[in-house]
């Protein structure tokens, strides 16, 4: 391949480049210097490795517990995972046998009408 | 004056003391390139605090890195390749959009600064920086690295990790590129002031 560029756009280029108003440098040996450094470290470093070692603690712990019987089985209850569940009940009342004629509100029907109705009242 | 044999063992011995934790090693590594670093993230993205951040980014990253470092070689130009590569990092993460034309915004005031004639080379140079952004980022690492970073070719090839005959060739397709985009964009600049 030849070198063709000339010499003389070449030249121009870098004395532009020498001369470019660039803002003034920072001072950065405080914001990179060893201590900076070495906190930002500890800082970036210590939480990423705190969750890590809280999660295999947690893990361990629950993997743990799953040994004791009564543990794992209310574990399982909860999850309801492996069980028939069976409730024995008490048939929920028929709502006929509540409104039957000698209820209240058939009193009130063949009663006097002004007269107050009383809930519960004996033999009602 | 130091030759560039003794510049490269004063070096190693702060890179070595560096290495072992010695803060005053670090920290005249660090007041000797955070110009350049620096300067290099602004060619980049193009705004000051942006830059700020991306040169203390790449000064706590070839921290961290020293051990790799091989100290026979020239620190600025692995450092200044850290930098390159935290400043298009950092151009290419979100915001990107709004950034460019924050920069694009910049520029022009930057331009509009420098209105009077003894300062017309800086104007000049500052049309040069956006037809150099107007280029491939290949181009633009080669030029800002040769040209406004002023390594010679073998520092380039070194912070550019290839042989120094392939920076020759890409130079000068840079070149072309970048004359022919001033030739469009700021014919001005072809006309050789003193």
């Amino acid at each position: 391949m030849t070198q063709s560029m000339p010499d003389d756009f070449e030249a121009r280029i870098q004395s532009l480049a020498r001369v470019f108003p660039y803002p003034s440098t920072p001072d950065l040996t405080t914001q990179a210097g060893m201590g900076r450094l070495t906190y930002r470290a500890a800082q970036k470093i210590a939480p990423q490795r705190v969750v890590r070692y809280a999660l295999v603690i947690v893990l361990l712990l629950a993997a743990a517990s799953l040994l004791v019987p009564s543990v794992r089985a209310a574990v399982l209850e909860f999850l309801q995972i492996g069980g028939l569940r069976i409730n024995l009940q008490t048939p929920a009342p028929d709502p006929e046998t509540q409104l039957q004629p000698g209820g209240i509100f058939s009193n009130r029907a063949h009663n006097d009408p002004t007269q107050p109705v009383f809930r519960n009242q004996p033999g009602g | 004056m130091k030759n560039s044999g003794e510049i490269l063992q004063d070096q190693a011995e702060l890179v070595a003391k560096a290495r072992h934790a010695d803060e005053a090693a670090w920290s005249a590594i660090v007041r000797t390139y955070q110009e350049p670093v620096f300067r290099m993230a602004y060619l980049i993205l193009g705004d000051r605090h942006e830059a700020e951040d991306a040169a203390q980014e790449t000064l706590i990253r070839a921290y961290r890195s020293l051990h790799q470092f091989d100290p026979e070689r020239p620190l600025k130009p692995w450092l200044l390749s850290i930098a390159a590569n935290t400043a298009k990092n950092r151009r290419r993460a979100g915001w990107r959009y709004i950034k460019a034309l924050r920069r694009l915004f910049r520029l022009e005031q930057a331009v509009a600064a420098y209105p009077s004639e003894a300062s017309a080379s800086a104007t000049d140079s500052l049309h040069l920086w956006e037809a150099v952004q107007s280029l491939p980022q290949n181009d633009q690492q080669i030029i800002y690295l040769r040209y406004f970073m002023e390594l010679s070719v073998a520092e380039t090839a070194s912070a550019l990790d290839i042989p120094p005959g392939t920076v020759k060739s890409r130079l000068h397709r840079a070149l072309e590129r970048l004359k022919a985009s001033i030739a469009v964009d700021f014919p001005e600049l072809m006309d050789d002031k003193p």
